[in-house]
């Protein structure tokens, strides 16, 4: 027991404590929030009633898009900053 | 040694000189002739010298660790200012661009809304056609 104590006290010796710590930063609050479901269409036999839903679910892609294009380009840079602390 | 960390720099500084310094003392002091213990007062300076050397090399081990990690701490202090700035510019880009969106969105609605007798005109929507548009938008 007391060889065990006298090799740890020496291991502690040994060690170097940096008291530094990076951490990933948080992703803005615009790109935690999950993409809208499509929207669906109400019964109809009017084809600009199709035509209203249908334009209004290519405008929630392309949020969607943008969100995920955006979250592609925050890791890239976030990466590349986090990185660059050597 | 990670007690050292807590210890301010010129504490150390003195201590590791004081060591050295009196170890050398009495080194010197032990060859005068005629003094009383002078090979204690020996054996004891060489000890203090010895233990001295090697408090400095510590010393100047822990100064270099303190000097690296000063260092890196203003490297991530940048990194989080430039990580920072990055964030508040894709928030801004986000925004503008879902503005843009829902700009070019009010304009396409109005334009249906404004052609709607001339869309509705030539095409009746058979029921079918909703089933198969609401089947492949939903998630059943």
């Amino acid at each position: 027991m007391k060889k065990i104590l006298v090799i740890l006290l020496m291991l502690t010796g040994c060690s170097t404590v940096v008291p530094v710590k990076q951490s990933f930063p948080d992703a803005p609050e615009e790109l935690k929030s999950a993409c809208q479901d499509l929207k669906l269409i109400e019964p109809t036999t009017k084809l600009s009633d199709v035509v209203s839903v249908v334009t209004y679910n290519y405008s929630l892609y392309k949020e969607c898009q943008l969100k995920n294009q955006e979250w592609i380009d925050w890791y890239n840079k976030q990466n590349s900053i986090f990185k660059s602390v050597k | 040694m990670w007690i050292l960390s807590f210890v301010p720099d010129a504490w150390l500084h003195y201590a590791v000189y004081a060591v050295l310094i009196s170890g050398i003392s009495a080194y010197i002091v032990s060859f005068i002739p005629l003094l009383p213990y002078r090979n204690i007062i020996r054996v004891v300076g060489t000890l203090l010298t010895v233990a001295g050397i090697y408090f400095y090399g510590s010393y100047s081990t822990e100064m270099s660790w303190r000097s690296r990690t000063e260092e890196l701490q203003k490297e991530i202090d940048a990194a989080k200012v430039k990580s920072d700035d990055a964030n508040k510019q894709i928030a801004g880009l986000i925004a503008q661009k879902t503005q843009i969106i829902h700009d070019k969105q009010i304009v396409i609605q109005k334009q249906i809304v404004q052609d709607a007798a001339k869309i509705d005109k030539q095409c009746v929507v058979d029921p079918e056609v909703i089933t198969i548009l609401n089947n492949a938008a939903s998630d059943k």
